[in-house]
């Protein structure tokens, strides 16, 4: 009978490993709002229990004797190896505890005795119920249970490696400042906190996943920014209903009004001047700890064309870098189904001279134009996407083969005509000049949906695809702010600040789409200072 | 409709207004112009640009007491759901014929003055799932894509006034009075018909903040309108002989046929198809989405996006009725003065009726 089951039941040969509904770990079924007990044995076992000890194999529970009121306890600390600082544990959390205490004064009971005398840390929780107190150990604090004392005290000690502030790896300036954001939030918050140096930036709290509580920050200017854009952000934050969240990219998604639209509704950035820029703007940032981007909201389309360059140059400059930004991004998307649309159908717009070259370096290729374009674009692709993962190991030779084998070797063997490679390094570095890579991904994506518009229908198929992507972006809306604004709709600032640096923006004036608190004195400096320059005149 | 969340400004409206009104100008009004008065085409162009003006000015007056109340709430108000349901059916009735015959006309030319080789009906769908889509993403969304092409355009119809400069010859305006003096008075008070898409005043009052705002951007787009195509029509007929322009097809594409820039390019008429097929887009996303508004405002109903397909559908019927290309101009043409009394006679009767009926029922 056992050949025959063998036989029948071939998929299921001993060594294969099928994960049954028995192998799967037990919950805890510990109660979340359960309460702290006098007795210390107990306390162990159930902080045991909660923290799989010894399974978690860098948890440290070291018992040791408190003095109270001269009187030797048990006692234990518990905390995690590697993400508290040993240093911080000995001198304010052992030290104190385990010498002679000072006498009990007489308004004091001994549970605030513990925490006002003996535990000489500068930030201490204590609480009643186990959870809030394993939450916070498992975010780098030290719990202390005492035997007699129905509580569980939880030092801030946190102390785990991290990455200082460092340069900001995607959004690159040649003037101003050049601190990026690190993983650490509070870092993260004390570095716009001290960019920023006004009273009324208010960084509020907040806990995303149900399991991982990541710690997030929502920070605003609380006399700038518009107040129900604050709640709104508040609401979404608190309807993220996700057991673990580590990232503020996987916050952006959550977020986010429409997941399923091409461009990204929210602007995230790691320069720490870019985030104060744009709360000082009126809008709302949110990090979250154990990322290094701010998410900006509301974000327009002109949100991601826009750099701190704008602010930090000469006028004529900035305008010039800004035009070459939107030729840029015009290049990126538009270059290759246009070259598509001239080659297959509008030769007449090619000078003679230049079409007799073109058609001579397409002659001894053995693709169609549309098939050369769509390789070299997606190898192009390919070569990027190498050299974002490995890009100190790998980078030269990614380099050195995208520009001899796919360059040099592919026209020298006939396989694509040299036209071709120009078109497609034009649109790379139009690519990669988009000031924002979220944006930047999005039109990469729809330059191949031109293409094959182009080849599809010519002009027409390229203009519907142009019409087409323009009411996507005309429909899209960031916290109830039109993605195009204030170009569509047109706000007061109207058609010049949305394309040039102006000297409003020199001096931080607000964008009126997101209808933020503007400051009174600022309108009345302003009115002042044009009144003065004509009595001036 | 008073609380109507959908707002948009006067940029907005201005730019719907301007483009429903020049959009024929793209197609084929200035041939048909010059066929009717040959040199003195243009006096037609300024005469009914007057006329139409006098006319529109008119009318805000008339609608000064009805802020932001389209036609249909007016005739609701002046003589119920009757005369509502009425006014509403009999202004559907034009933006779907205008929209079909649009549709194939659109297709038809795009098709003959590029060198593709598609198909004219698979243009038409194409044209077709652009205007659906368009329509699917709701009024608001039409209104931004027009505040933002419009500039495009007419930037693009500056370009080819100013690039076909070197071929301007003013011999062209002569004789002074074209085909006849009487001719040209008698043809401007017809050509009034091609200002049927005023229609479009009745229905944007709504979307538009507040009475000073759409009064002003009626007037901003009724004015730039008539000043684009009086000049569009001039730099026809400076640029092309009389019994040639009286011919020639897509008169505007055959003026930028003459663009020239040296030895840099063979011919750049090229470039405008894009122009061409925009404008199209813009106009027939804009008919199908305001028939489909209207259609909700009638039936009551929020699903009104329920109506688009169908009303595609019935825009490729109409214009794929007519034989051929000719016949759907021509039918166009025959049709020109009943739409002109539906969609300009008709709603100034309504307003006026409104207008007087109430001041009676006021003093009674």
């Amino acid at each position: 009978m056992g050949i025959f089951r063998k036989i029948l039941d071939f998929h299921t040969t001993d060594e294969g490993y099928i994960l049954k509904e028995r192998d799967r770990p037990p919950t805890s079924g510990a109660r979340p709002d359960a309460e702290v007990v006098s007795d210390i044995n107990e306390n162990y076992e159930e902080i045991k229990r909660r923290m799989s000890y010894p399974d978690s194999g860098d948890l440290i529970i070291r018992w040791f004797c408190a003095q109270i009121f001269g009187e030797a306890r048990d006692a234990f600390i518990f905390y995690f190896d590697g993400l508290s600082s040993r240093d911080n544990i000995g001198h304010f959390v052992l030290g104190p505890l385990m010498q002679v205490g000072a006498t009990l004064p007489q308004s004091c009971d001994e549970i605030t005795y513990v925490s006002r005398q003996l535990i000489t840390q500068n930030d201490c929780l204590v609480s009643e119920t186990y959870e809030p107190a394993i939450e916070n150990v498992c975010f780098g604090g030290c719990g202390i249970c005492i035997d007699g004392i129905p509580r569980v005290y939880v030092a801030d000690v946190k102390g785990w490696e991290k990455r200082g502030v460092a340069k900001p790896m995607t959004e690159g300036t040649v003037l101003g400042p050049q601190e990026g954001f690190g993983e650490l939030i509070r870092m993260n918050t004390a570095l716009l906190r001290k960019t920023i140096k006004d009273a009324n930036f208010v960084i509020e709290n907040a806990f995303v996943g149900k399991k991982s509580k990541t710690p997030c920050a929502v920070m605003y200017i609380k006399d700038l920014a518009n107040q129900s854009l604050i709640d709104e952000v508040k609401r979404r934050i608190e309807r993220v209903d996700v057991d673990y969240l580590f990232t503020a990219e996987e916050l952006e998604n959550f977020l986010e009004d429409s997941n399923l639209r091409l461009v990204p509704q929210i602007f995230s950035t790691e320069r720490v001047d870019r985030a104060a820029m744009e709360l000082s703007d009126g809008n709302v940032v949110v990090m979250v700890n154990g990322s290094p981007f701010a998410l900006v909201m509301p974000a327009t389309f002109f949100t991601f064309m826009k750099t701190p360059d704008n602010r930090y140059m000469r006028l004529p400059y900035a305008n010039l870098l800004q035009l070459i930004r939107y030729l840029a991004l015009a290049i990126s998307v538009l270059l290759p189904g246009f070259f598509i649309v001239v080659m297959q159908y509008h030769h007449e717009m090619i000078p003679t001279d230049l079409l007799y070259a073109l058609e001579a370096s397409f002659e001894v290729t053995p693709f169609s134009t549309l098939i050369e374009l769509v390789v070299l674009e997606i190898s192009f692709e390919l070569i990027r996407e190498a050299e974002i993962k490995f890009p100190s190991i790998g980078g030269p030779s990614i380099g050195i083969v995208g520009a001899l084998i796919l360059g040099q070797a592919a026209v020298s063997a006939n396989v694509v005509s040299p036209i071709i490679i120009i078109i497609v390094a034009f649109t790379a570095v139009g690519s990669l000049s988009t000031p924002n890579y979220n944006l930047g991904i999005t039109f990469r994506l729809m330059k191949f949906v031109y293409i094959f518009a182009a080849a599809f229908a010519g002009f027409l198929g390229f203009t519907v695809c142009l019409f087409l992507h323009l009411a996507m972006l005309a429909s899209t809306k960031s916290y109830g702010v039109r993605f195009l604004s204030p170009l569509a709709p047109r706000t007061r600032e109207g058609f010049f600040r949305t394309f040039f640096v102006t000297r409003n923006e020199k001096r931080s004036g607000k964008p009126d789409y997101n209808n933020s608190q503007k400051d009174p004195e600022e309108h009345v400096g302003r009115r002042a200072r044009k009144g003065g320059a004509r009595r001036g005149k | 409709m008073e609380n109507r969340i959908i707002t948009f400004g006067r940029f907005e409206a201005a730019s719907i207004f301007i483009h429903a009104l020049i959009v024929k100008v793209l197609l084929g009004l200035p041939q048909l112009l010059c066929a009717q008065a040959g040199s003195a085409a243009w006096m037609i162009a300024l005469i009914s640009g007057i006329v139409f003006l006098v006319l529109v000015w008119l009318i805000l007056a008339l609608y000064r007491r009805y802020e932001g109340k389209n036609l249909l709430q007016i005739a609701e108000e002046a003589g119920g759901k009757v005369l509502k349901w009425g006014i509403g059916l009999v202004l559907l009735l034009p933006l779907l014929f205008k929209g079909g015959i649009t549709l194939r006309l659109s297709a038809e030319t795009l098709n003959l003055i590029t060198p593709y080789r598609l198909p004219t009906v698979l243009t038409a769908v194409l044209v077709g799932v652009a205007m659906v889509v368009a329509a699917y993403r709701g009024i608001e969304t039409v209104a931004r894509l027009h505040a933002l092409l419009v500039p495009v355009i007419l930037l693009a119809l500056l370009l080819v006034v100013f690039a076909s400069f070197g071929s301007i010859r003013f011999d062209n305006l002569f004789p002074f009075w074209g085909l006849g003096k009487d001719k040209v008075f008698a043809e401007s008070f017809g050509a009034i018909s091609m200002y049927t898409d005023l229609l479009y005043l009745f229905l944007l009052y709504p979307y538009v903040k507040s009475r000073h705002t759409f009064s002003r951007a009626m007037k901003t787009g009724a004015v730039v309108a008539v000043v684009v195509q009086l000049v569009l029509v001039l730099c026809y007929v400076l640029t092309t002989q009389y019994p040639e322009s009286g011919e020639l097809f897509m008169p505007i594409y055959q003026v930028s046929r003459i663009i020239r820039l040296g030895d840099n390019s063979q011919s750049i008429e090229a470039i405008f198809y894009p122009i061409w097929i925009l404008s199209s887009l813009l106009y027939l996303s804009l008919s199908l989405t305001f028939a489909m508004e209207l259609s909700g405002e009638l039936t009551h109903t929020k699903y009104q996006k329920l109506f688009i397909l169908p009303y595609a559908g019935l825009m490729f019927l109409v214009g794929y009725l007519p034989e051929s290309v000719l016949s759907a101009m021509r039918l166009s043409s025959s049709l020109a003065p009943l739409l002109s009394v539906l969609t300009m006679l008709l709603p100034t009767l309504i307003l006026v009726f409104a207008r007087f009926g109430r001041r009676k029922t006021n003093e009674t």
